[in-house]
């Protein structure tokens, strides 16, 4: 039995349920194939559930402060499960919205594992044991990815973690060894630290945080210490194994000096790897590029009518960008006038430790390094009244303006709630607003935003309270 | 002769259950004898002229071309010229007093005093139908007046005859609603059902529900279901409460669903703008051009393997997509059939845009692919593929779905053999293909197999002569039994 759709999306996370939503609005026959979760990693093992643990991870926080504040609190209880319990109940809500969602748009969605078939076909494994033929005009591979894992050190689902084992903990652990300081590992790092664990953690590059701005880096890394998470910059781990008292992992910094380290957990925080796997791609020629599908600005694949969008097109691995390449990719196909496609430089990203990082655009680095005429703002959180009145004054906001231009070329900020207010960078950005306009708009006082104007007019050389 | 007669759509077949004025033959005044043409009228399957069925002087045009009436429906009024015409608008509003009288007979006669009298003792009601009252000031369906109304809105008012410019939108940029017109009516003590749901209670009049008792919440119910209060009966005390109304919603929807009334339609769906355009353009070729067909076998063996050849470098090119570009390189070859025809002249063109049907929710639709000779194989995949994904999405531009010189229709995939297309016109030609089908034919050295596919061309035998479909199909047949001459 064949079943005829203009559009197949394979894969139900933020990039394949979005795209087929779309697409079906759009008139096109739709259908969505999901081989285990609808809602993708980012609902079920990333984004949402690691909010949830972190927002633990901010009550913990909050109670160690209280003092400040007045309060003296005696010993407090902590019930890991509790917390895990919370996490997985937002997710599972959510997966039951998604599927809401997509049933109320039209889309046929197939729970089973596609693969693809010459001609538009698509073979699926149904999870209840049947097997199903679809025939599509058009197929968006939207399959994510999955933790990456290194030589001498593979997650064993019980003492050597990926994000997976990481989001469920049975107990605290009492020491924790994160490998890996991208978004993922600091979230993990920052989280553990604030219920009690001990944290190392580990980075190959030069400094924490690798893909945001140096200045981001400097002041995560050294909040990181403060609070007492060992931070380990140019340094690897060659192996871990697990022994009686522990896991014994062998650190090798840049002068080839071991050092022998035994904790309870190792997390693997090391990026992600494409799904790419059992689709069918080599027989078809879909080209991939180091793991990831090669696609131009609009998804489309090197085979025709084949597109893919997401974490299996390549990095930046985030579930916005996921989405927007979806509903890009369907929009073209649909002939939408006013399609666009996305930008990768314009996505912006957050990492949601304490403090948290937000930012878009390009770094001061890379600005300079493309040749701009670069103008750079900063402003110290310590000079804003709302930041200091709450108690968490540690942070800045760095913008970068093209000079020639005006521009705003990249924004970095680290602090309370900055990836709520990046969204404003984001819209200035679309807009192309330039440092002359952001300056005359009115920002509400007392607000950490604030500092956002603050940053605009200094790099303008007119900041009023610093 | 004193008698004004009337002139009424015919019954012309079984199935014939209405008739649309397309065209008077004679003018008002005009005197005409038995059996002379003097109306054409158009039915959903024929155009035919109304002989009249006796002598007499046309007087009053009462449907004007493109008024669509039933069997039975007035379209004019004569009578000898010693009739006054005052005589004659007293006839025609003795009528509209009883709207329901007339059918039954093609032909109906009625005295002058009858109709008199008709008319002297219905009150002057503006419009009166079915328990709508619509204030004088309201009545008076316009179709050409230049008022932003919603489609249900315009239904609503043309039904009940009311003049869309008289009411007040609330829409966005003043559009009128169905609710405007509701209120309207309402605020000028008028009655309007509500959009609809009345339909169903056409059967049973729906009288103002005003003048009757009942609570609030029982009048909104009977209001949103279109049930009439007047039919229901109140089960306890003077006024009909929601219970009743529940119960009467209730009854009538059993009443309907029962097998016994299994005569009625199980659902109306009135044609889309696309679907009545479809059903037009169809009509009008197949009621003018002479078809004809002219079929061929073509094996396909040789063009399948370099259709896997090509695809195996990424590309998705189909075995239509095979046709199109044969067929474009056909009709360059065989300029005769690469032509327009409008009834006077003959178009022809040097280059071949093709229309390729897509089959979409809103209806058959045929997107032209433009100079598709000069296209390679690939190339006429993506646009394809890329015409017939925004057709489906219903964002093709006009630009898209007009002229072009000749069209292919694939039903292969739905697993039909082979059939016949009508022509779409201004084209002279359409090619049917039917899906690939695995054959014993007799060889040389024994029986073998081979792909065979059936293609069937309708051509306008006004333009194409039998000798030039056949050798059209022959070159065709020659392009796809030799793809690599496609590539050249």
């Amino acid at each position: 039995m064949t079943e005829r759709f203009d559009l197949v999306v394979i894969g139900g996370g933020p990039g394949g349920y979005v795209a087929a939503i779309r697409s079906a609005q759009l008139g096109l026959r739709t259908a969505l194939v999901e081989r285990k979760h609808l809602g993708g990693i980012c609902l079920n093992w990333g984004c949402i559930p690691t909010k949830a643990m972190l927002h633990g991870a901010q009550v913990a926080h909050a109670l160690k402060t209280a003092g400040h504040f007045g309060f003296e609190l005696g010993p407090v209880q902590f019930d890991i499960a509790k917390l895990v319990g919370h996490s997985r109940a937002v997710a599972n809500g959510l997966a039951g919205g998604v599927e809401f969602l997509l049933e109320k748009n039209g889309v046929c969605v197939f729970d089973g594992e596609a693969k693809l078939a010459r001609d538009g076909l698509v073979n699926v494994a149904l999870n209840s044991g049947e097997n199903l033929m679809l025939e599509a005009e058009h197929i968006i591979l939207a399959t994510g990815a999955r933790p990456r894992t290194l030589p001498g050190l593979q997650p064993d689902g019980e003492r050597i973690w990926t994000y997976f084992e990481a989001m469920v903990p049975e107990a605290l652990p009492e020491s924790l060894l994160v490998i890996g300081s991208g978004a993922i590992g600091s979230e993990f790092a920052s989280l553990y630290s604030d219920l009690g664990s001990k944290v190392t953690l580990v980075e190959v590059a030069d400094r924490v945080l690798p893909a945001e701005d140096v200045d981001v880096s400097a002041f995560v890394e050294k909040s990181f210490r403060k609070r007492g998470i060992d931070v380990r910059t140019r340094v690897k781990v060659q192996s871990a194994s697990v022994g009686s008292d522990g896991i014994v992992c062998d650190l090798i910094s840049e002068v080839d000096r071991v050092e022998t380290l035994i904790v309870d957990r190792v997390i693997l925080a090391v990026g992600v790897t494409a799904n790419i796997e059992s689709l069918g791609l080599e027989e078809l020629g879909v080209a991939v590029d180091s793991g990831f599908i090669r696609t131009d600005e609009w998804g489309r694949t090197s085979v025709d009518g084949i597109y893919a969008i997401g974490d299996v097109a390549g990095a930046p691995c985030l579930a916005h960008k996921a989405s927007h390449q979806g509903v890009a990719c369907v929009e073209r196909l649909a002939g939408v006038p006013g399609a666009h496609s996305v930008v990768h430089e314009n996505v912006p990203a957050c990492t949601y430790c304490r403090p948290q990082v937000a930012s878009l655009g390009m770094t001061e680095a890379h600005a300079r390094q493309r040749g701009f005429d670069v103008r750079v703002g900063r402003f110290s959180l310590k000079h804003n009244g709302k930041a200091l009145a709450t108690g968490e004054a540690e942070g800045f906001v760095k913008v970068i303006f093209d000079h020639r231009s005006g521009e705003l070329l990249g924004a970095h900020m680290v602090g309370p709630e900055v990836t709520e207010m990046l969204q404003g960078f984001g819209v200035a950005q679309s807009l192309e607003v330039t440092a002359e306009e952001f300056s005359r708009t009115m920002f509400s006082h007392p607000t950490v935003s604030e500092a956002m104007h603050e940053a605009v007019l200094d790099s303008l050389g007119r900041a009023l309270h610093q | 002769m004193n008698d004004i007669k009337r002139l009424d759509v015919p019954k012309w077949g079984l199935s014939m259950e209405e008739g649309t004025v397309t065209k008077w033959l004679i003018e008002v005044g005009d005197r005409f004898e038995e059996g002379q043409e003097i109306v054409e009228l158009e039915t959903s399957k024929i155009t035919n002229v109304l002989e009249a069925p006796f002598a007499s002087v046309l007087r009053r045009i009462v449907a004007e071309p493109g008024v669509t009436l039933p069997v039975g429906g007035l379209i004019g009024l004569c009578a000898q010229p010693s009739v006054r015409d005052e005589q004659v608008e007293a006839f025609l509003a003795g009528l509209d007093a009883f709207p329901d009288m007339p059918p039954g007979s093609a032909l109906m006669a009625l005295d002058k005093q009858t109709a008199l009298n008709a008319s002297s003792n219905s009150e002057p009601k503006p419009s009166d139908r079915a328990g709508v009252n619509v204030p004088t000031g309201f009545g008076g369906w316009r179709a050409d007046a230049d008022v932003l109304a919603t489609a249900h809105a315009r239904s609503y008012a043309e039904r009940f005859d009311i003049d869309l410019a008289k009411v007040i939108g609330t829409g966005r940029r003043g559009r009128v609603s169905v609710d405007d017109v509701r209120t309207a009516i309402a605020s000028a003590g008028g009655v309007a059902p509500a959009f609809g749901k009345s339909r169903v209670d056409v059967s049973h009049p729906l009288l103002p529900n005003a003048s009757l008792r009942a609570t609030p919440s029982a009048r909104k119910l009977a209001d949103e279901a279109g049930v009439s209060l007047a039919a229901i009966a109140a089960s306890s005390g003077e006024r009909i409460v929601r219970g009743d109304v529940e119960r009467a919603v209730a009854v009538r929807s059993v009443a309907r669903e029962a097998p016994e009334k299994g005569r009625e339609p199980s659902r109306i769906v009135p044609l889309t703008n696309i679907r009545r355009t479809i059903a037009k353009r169809l009509q009008q070729s197949k009621q003018t051009a002479p078809h004809y067909r002219v079929a061929m076998n073509v094996e396909i063996d040789g063009l399948l393997s370099l259709r896997k050849a090509i695809n195996a470098g990424g590309a998705r090119v189909t075995v239509n997509d095979f046709l199109i570009k044969a067929s474009s390189l056909a009709l360059v070859g065989v300029p005769e059939v690469n032509v327009q025809f409008d009834g006077e002249v003959v178009a022809g063109f040097e280059h071949a845009d093709i229309a390729v049907a897509v089959s979409t929710d809103a209806g058959l639709i045929a997107p032209i692919l433009r100079s598709v000779d000069l296209m390679g194989l690939v190339d006429i995949s993506r646009a394809v593929r890329d015409l017939s994904t925004r057709a489906r999405a219903g964002r093709l531009r006009a630009d898209e779905i007009e002229g072009g010189t000749f069209s292919i229709s694939n039903l292969g995939m739905f697993g039909v053999s082979h059939f016949d297309a009508i022509i779409n016109p201004p084209q002279v030609a359409i090619l049917a293909v039917g899906r690939a089908e695995e054959r014993v034919l007799p060889g040389t050295n024994g029986p073998r197999t081979a792909s065979v596919l059936t293609l069937t061309l309708s051509s306008d035998h006004r333009v194409i002569d039998g000798a030039t479909a056949a050798e059209f199909l022959s070159e065709l047949r020659a392009y796809l039994e030799t793809p690599g001459l496609m590539l050249s």
